[in-house]
């Protein structure tokens, strides 16, 4: 997406637009303050991560005592935050990878069935466009208005029982609170990841699929050879999307798994709680856990930014 | 908190059918259950004990973690679970404990307040008269306890310990400097006159409140109605015949209080934060309950008398305003047995005191060795023996229901957090409690 | 424009979608044949694609939204069941009397404004900048969309501490400023505007990226032309380049009122609990506490209805909009 960068007028005479960095004297006044937004707008975004990082690293001495952005000297600075932390949510971790990984695969893979099934079948526009609709509409529905049929629906399947050969492995059964958590998210992640891949194979070649079906191929068939190993990249852009939104989620862990003290608590369960107590604000601690949790998702958006951009701006 | 995690292992799925023959006992046993209290006879799956309650920190932890070891000593052949549920107060555990009597999965027994509160769970409750019967809890607990632990007719409760509501804790050195003596405040403009002492006098904080939950709020209006209105209207508050001129005075010398002499972070700092500037000598007056004192015991060289100190809230001499930690004990029991030997316990003295030394409240039985205890809980059991009434709280179950008293909170919310709107927090109250 | 497609090695009734109305292969009347004819020749076998998720959405999404408003009519709370043979609009007339929904109403419908304005503005500076040829650039921008990629719970920690008291960052500064401290998350007034600008944080990244490909969508000699007629870079932008980032901003505005709607989770983990901090309760935070710590499920619902149907507000004319464009 960078190789693409255009001339487009911004300086008013420039004909080497990068020759001039570094050379004070040779950087017109305009681009100087453009260089100022810039970094200004860094610090802006930086400085709320910055000031948590600094932060984890300080006694609670530290915490009160120094400013919020400045790093820990000698005598304020400690691992044992980030120790804690980690002794709190390491579990959580754990427990969030169980459903989050499932969750993902298995909705982008449903996701992809379902925007082939509507995209690249030969039947009529006027009755595609109602499911699609619904499709799409699913995307934006607050999850605050299915949330006690949800939990109605839950208390009704007799999940935990008909489970019971997993308890009786040893098993905690709050686990079952997992399994919820995976049928929830592959349902409501549908639709975006349906409208994801359908935007992908509304503009995939149609000659190749054109040919198969012209030799009788079944609609099974040239899923599986031609869409399927085409649909790679979308793949990536939806598996990311997707397990950064599940992992990021905590209204269904709230009303499913419901407390930090389960076995089966998501690590943004145990988060949520983590350093508010009747003892008080443990700033230190809360940041330390917010990287703990936050690092996942963070280490797929360094490995995998374009493709998140990507995600997120369809 | 990892070797809890470990011990929750199973719930009691062992065997679905041999829970749900137990249900259905316990469900049969209900309106009658004859001597089953005893010796947990039933065995088998129904052995294992599971309890739910919200201490998962600091003195509460150390509280429960007496409890528990306590009751191993006491019942060393009873498998149990007991099961913190953390986060949120006692949200969370509000929260999960409705969860499972909705999913009909009931804990063996939970912590919860008793009184009003019970109604909340009208209908799911067991019946735990029996224990009350044959452990004599009748006569050696304070009458208020004895009443607060029935609902329609039965015993659905046990109480555990009792912490005092209406509490003035100060900094000694600061009440000191400010030349103010805490012990003449007898009435809530006395005390009003020396918050202004405090505040003219020295650069500490007169009163610290800690009001990002709307809850410290609610308390410090029922302490002040009490204290400034007297037993009667409080009384008359509570019973959903409020006299409307009461509490607007009272809501008046709140505006005043939180208007003028409260710490200006006071809207986003809690109850911790709070207690915090009486420890560092930031501040001199606090309101709370006495569960406030624990986090003075915790703090170094910071002794009662000599540099905190603790005085009945202006106006309030001579009466304990109660609060009680109890167990409640669902029906359809999953444990009837062995959740009776529970209950007995609980009101045992060994349980009150192992648990109330280091919670930082009292025995409910009035029969207690209290030399286990320091001086200032001594001081506070005394006072509780000796008052002259017991009104219940405001704030934590005793005095109305659970739905009264988030409509009182919300009243709170909006209309008495800063702006301090006297003539609608009035008319919310009134509105929230009247019949 | 007829095609016969054959099901290969699936199955023997092969299916022709020419309009033909008796069956072709004459034994009798067939039910997918029928199907076909109705909805189009691959009706029946790509059902096997799209029709599983489907009915998962239709359940767990449509279904549920049905049962929701059924929930909304009766006077269900507590513990047990609710009773549908009782039904009303009583949670709704109690809502509308209550003082608590009606300020939550109103603070969601600020804050959807609110910050959906002030996003996109941010949102279309950062894309701006980013676009006028910088070196960096893909650093820039990643830094910029980061916070997206992170938690709720995640970023209230973080700004829990930029806001506190005595030593957040934002008091730091305000303080070495002269303008004293503020109680940003504990002053009823002021709280939802400091929700809104940590959710700015959050999210003006994505308005970015969203303007930024309405930005490269914009062919160069528009920016030539305007540069031709000596018109200034300011002056080009707001005549010339805003006006054509339409359709960019009407989806960058549905999905930021989206997340908008949602913000309970951050607004749970500022607190850790149930109840915000009072002046920032919004309709989706209201839902939760009624429903999961007052019991109150249907009056839970009647909260949830009120806020589909905001949602529906916002949503349905956008669905219509993309429509009319063919993009559905």
């Amino acid at each position: 997406m960078s190789d693409d960068a255009r001339t487009d007028g911004g300086t008013v005479s420039e004909t080497s637009a990068g020759a001039s960095d570094g050379a004070l004297s040779g950087v017109d006044g305009y681009r100087v303050l453009l260089y100022l937004g810039l970094l200004g707008m860094l610090a802006f975004f930086l400085i709320p991560i910055e000031s948590g990082l600094v932060t984890s690293f300080k006694t609670s001495s530290g915490v009160t005592g120094s400013l919020p952005f400045a790093p820990p000297t000698g005598a304020t600075f400690t691992l044992g935050k980030w120790q804690a932390a980690f002794d709190a949510l390491g579990r959580g971790l754990v427990n969030s990878a169980l459903y989050a990984i499932p969750a993902t695969v298995i909705s982008a893979l449903l996701g992809s069935f379902a925007a082939y099934g509507i995209t690249q079948s030969d039947w009529k526009p006027k009755y595609k466009a109602p499911i699609l609709a619904l499709f799409v509409a699913g995307i934006f529905i607050p999850y605050q208005a299915v949330l006690v049929p949800l939990s109605q629906f839950w208390s009704m399947v007799p999940l935990e029982e008909s489970l019971g050969f997993l308890w009786s492995l040893g098993i905690n059964d709050d686990y079952v609170g997992i399994v919820e958590l995976i049928v929830t998210h592959v349902a409501y992640g549908l639709p975006i990841c349906t409208v994801l891949f359908r935007s992908y194979y509304k503009n995939m070649s149609e000659e190749m699929i054109e040919a198969a079906r012209l030799d009788g191929a079944s609609i099974r068939r040239i899923y599986r050879r031609i869409v399927l190993p085409l649909s790679g990249p979308m793949f990536a852009v939806v598996l990311i999307y997707q397990f950064t939104q599940i992992w990021n989620d905590l209204l269904f862990t709230l009303v499913l798994v419901q407390t930090e003290s389960s076995a089966a608590a998501p690590i943004v369960l145990i988060l949520a709680g983590l350093g508010t107590s009747l003892e008080g604000q443990d700033f230190a601690l809360r940041m330390a856990g917010a990287f703990i949790a936050a690092l996942p998702t963070l280490a797929v958006y360094i490995a995998f930014g374009e493709e998140f951009a990507e995600g997120v701006a369809t | 908190m990892t070797d809890q995690d470990k011990r929750l292992s199973r719930r009691h799925f062992v065997g679905a059918t041999g829970a749900a023959t137990l249900a259905g006992l316990a469900g049969c046993s209900g309106g009658g259950d004859g001597g089953d209290g005893g010796d947990g006879g039933d065995g088998g799956s129904g052995g294992t004990l599971e309890v739910l309650h919200a201490w998962t920190g600091g003195d509460g932890a150390t509280a429960a973690e007496a409890l528990v070891e306590a009751f191993e000593e006491e019942y060393p052949d009873i498998e149990h679970e007991f099961n913190p549920i953390g986060g949120g107060g006692n949200q969370n555990l509000d929260a999960v404990v409705a969860n499972r009597l909705q999913n009909n999965e009931p804990p063996s027994a939970f912590a919860g307040w008793p009184g009003p509160n019970l109604q909340r769970y009208d209908g799911v409750l067991g019946d735990v008269g029996s224990v009350w019967e044959e452990e004599g809890f009748e006569d050696v607990m304070v009458q208020e306890a004895v009443d607060l632990h029935q609902q329609n007719g039965a015993y659905r409760a046990v109480p555990l310990g009792s912490h005092r509501l209406n509490c003035l804790f100060y900094n000694t050195s600061v009440v000191e400097e400010a030349g103010v003596d805490p012990d003449s405040l007898t009435s809530v403009s006395a005390f009003i006159d020396a918050l202004e002492t405090v505040q003219s006098e020295t650069d500490a904080i007169p009163m610290t409140h800690g009001a990002s939950g709307t809850w410290t709020t609610t308390q410090l209006f029922s302490s002040t109605m009490l204290g400034q209105e007297g037993y009667e209207a409080y009384m008359d508050f509570l019973d959903g015949s409020p006299d409307e001129e009461a509490v607007r005075a009272t809501f008046e010398s709140l505006a005043e209080i939180l208007g003028n002499y409260i710490n200006d972070d006071a809207s986003s700092i809690g109850l911790t934060e709070s207690n915090q500037n009486i420890i560092e000598g930031n501040a001199a007056f606090i309101h709370q309950g006495n569960w406030a004192a624990g986090a003075y015991r915790n703090a170094e060289d910071f002794n009662y008398d000599e540099d905190w100190g603790f005085k009945t809230y202006p106006g309030s001499e001579g009466m304990y305003m109660l609060h009680f930690d109890s167990f409640l004990y669902p029906s359809d029991n999953p444990s009837p047995g062995v959740t009776d030997q529970f209950m007995a316990f609980v009101g045992s003295e060994a349980a009150q005191v192992a648990f109330n030394q280091y919670k930082g409240s009292i025995p409910t039985r009035t029969d207690v060795d209290m030399s286990e205890f320091g001086p200032y809980l001594q001081e506070t059991q005394e006072d509780f023996a000796n008052a002259e009434e017991r009104p219940p709280n405001l704030q934590h179950g005793l005095g109305v229901t659970s739905e009264t008293m988030t409509a009182l909170n919300d009243v709170i919310s909006s209309e008495f957090s800063g702006p301090y709107n006297v003539d609608a927090a009035t008319q919310g109250f009134v509105d929230a409690v009247s019949n | 424009m007829t095609r016969n497609t054959d099901t290969g090695d699936d199955s023997g009734d092969a299916v022709t979608d020419g309009g033909v109305t008796e069956d072709p292969s004459g034994s009798g009347f067939s039910p997918i044949a029928a199907l076909n004819d109705r909805f189009g020749s691959d009706f029946v076998e790509s059902s096997q694609f799209w029709l599983p998720p489907f009915l998962l959405v239709g359940l767990f999404v449509y279904g549920a939204i049905i049962w929701n408003f059924l929930i909304s009519l009766t006077d269900f709370s507590g513990f047990g069941n609710p009773n549908y043979g009782d039904l009303d609009l009583e949670m709704y007339t109690r809502a509308l009397a209550e003082s608590g929904f009606v300020d939550a109403a109103v603070n969601t419908f600020i804050l959807l404004v609110g910050f959906t304005l002030v996003t996109l503005g941010l949102g279309l500076g950062l894309a701006i900048l980013v676009d006028r040829n910088i070196r960096f650039e893909n650093t820039f921008r990643t830094i910029y969309l980061l916070p997206m990629s992170l938690s709720f719970v995640v970023t209230a920690q973080f700004w829990a501490w930029m806001f506190n008291f005595n030593n957040g960052v934002i008091n730091i500064v305000t303080s070495s400023l002269g303008l004293g401290r503020v109680d940003w998350l504990g002053n009823p007034d002021i709280v939802l505007w400091a929700v809104m600008f940590a959710l700015m944080w959050q999210f003006a990244g994505y308005a970015m990226v969203v303007y930024l490909a309405g930005l490269r969508a914009i062919p160069n000699e528009h920016y030539e032309a305007a540069k031709v007629d000596g018109a200034s870079t300011v002056r080009m932008y707001w005549r010339v380049i805003i006006p054509q980032l339409k359709g960019s901003t009407i989806s960058a505005s549905v999905v930021l009122m989206v997340f908008a709607l949602k913000a309970f989770d951050f607004l749970y983990s500022l607190v850790g609990g149930y109840r915000p901090p009072n002046g920032a309760d919004i309709l989706a935070t209201k839902m939760v506490r009624e429903a999961y710590a007052n019991l109150n499920w249907a009056y839970a619902s009647a909260i949830a209805i009120a806020l589909f149907l905001m949602t529906l507000g916002i949503v349905g004319p956008y669905l219509y909009y993309q429509y009319n464009r063919g993009n559905l």
